[in-house]
């Protein structure tokens, strides 16, 4: 899963939609891997009006890299576009968790592959989780 | 024609093999290229999802023909399942396919339908859902196990594709456009009327764009777009 797909993500339950802490989603013990691709220029300035800047910034810093300016760019010079590349197109997440800072759920990444289902999702009655308490209300 | 990317690397026994469905979708995504290269041109950098995506047939498609169908690479391709099987088999699809002029696949969810997307990010959905009509819609658990999920649609078929509908608005950006394939026995028409009169919170266009036909028997497929 390459890291610009949680800039499209937020928290699966619907009451944590509307809430700001939803979004982005944190990475937690999150495995890399680098891959190479060539540069395209247009796609690194055409990708930005759609970032949202202070989520990528959050997630970037998550997981390790420092070098993207505190504002979004105007213009992509080479150095912004380079690193750009590097954590949009050319880093997967192999493993590891992404978490809601509101309700604290967390979505398993394994294999690239990250579980957005919640218990619901899979025909389990919200009555049938007793053992879940609280937490089944949330489910409904 | 654009050759349909290769699934020789899957087994067929827990994903929905491609079939007549899946390639008039092919077609007829291919057929609207001078429609997607005027509503999603490079700069707009189009986030295209695809729900259910099985064997990831369609979202490879989409994904390594960028260029011809949009005019340019500038697009995001993301595919989601419900299955445990598919996510892994869409990943594979997509690698066996994909070239250095394809556009940008960011990934396979497993999910319901677009639950976890954020609202408004989807510019192209395409959706070829378990249009069958079935007594209920199958959890996994059936007898054709994840199979069943992929075609069962419960009463008329629609009932997944009912809350697809349902979705639309909250999912679509402002010129999001919408690929939904119906059988007749989804009752399209009638469908279509009630997405035009707003019963799903908007007014949408609906038009059909595609279709297998008609043949001696019942299933006449069509594909529908919606759009604001």
């Amino acid at each position: 899963m390459k890291i610009l797909t949680t800039n499209y993500l937020t928290c699966a339950l619907r009451t944590c939609k509307s809430h700001p802490n939803s979004f982005p989603l944190h990475f937690r013990d999150a495995e890399l891997q680098q891959d190479s691709s060539p540069f395209n220029a247009s796609f690194i300035a055409n990708i930005l009006p759609r970032l949202d800047w202070s989520a990528l910034l959050t997630t970037a810093t998550e997981l390790g890299f420092t070098n993207l300016p505190l504002e979004k760019p105007t213009v992509v010079d080479e150095r912004v576009g380079m690193a750009l590349h590097r954590i949009l197109i050319e880093t997967q997440v192999v493993e590891g968790k992404l978490v809601c800072r509101n309700c604290g759920h967390e979505y398993a990444i394994h294999q690239g592959i990250a579980n957005f289902l919640l218990p619901g999702h899979l025909g389990i009655s919200p009555l049938l989780l007793v053992w879940g308490g609280a937490l089944a209300e949330i489910y409904v | 024609m654009l050759p349909t990317p290769t699934t020789s690397h899957l087994s067929f026994d827990h994903i929905y093999e491609p079939s007549e469905d899946t390639f008039l979708l092919l077609d007829t995504l291919a057929l609207q290229s001078p429609f997607l290269r005027s509503r999603f041109p490079q700069t707009s950098l189009p986030l295209a999802l695809e729900l259910g995506s099985g064997s990831g047939v369609i979202t490879s498609f989409l994904t390594t023909h960028s260029a011809t169908l949009f005019g340019h690479t500038s697009i995001t391709t993301l595919s989601t399942d419900i299955s445990p099987h598919a996510p892994d088999a869409t990943k594979q699809t997509v690698s066996a396919n994909i070239t250095e002029e394809s556009g940008c696949f960011l990934g396979a969810i497993r999910t319901d339908l677009a639950t976890g997307l954020r609202p408004g990010v989807v510019d192209m959905l395409v959706f070829n859902p378990p249009y069958v009509p079935t007594e209920v819609v199958e959890d996994g658990n059936g007898e054709e196990g994840w199979i069943g999920v992929a075609c069962g649609g419960g009463v008329d078929g629609m009932e997944v594709t009912i809350r697809v509908l349902k979705g639309l608005k909250e999912c679509l950006s402002e010129s999001g456009v919408a690929y939904i394939l119906l059988c007749e026995r989804n009752k399209p028409e009638a469908v279509a009327e009630q997405l035009r009169n707003g019963e799903y919170g908007v007014k949408w266009i609906v038009e059909k764009v595609g279709t297998s036909g008609r043949k001696g028997g019942w299933e006449v497929l069509g594909i529908w777009r919606v759009m604001r």
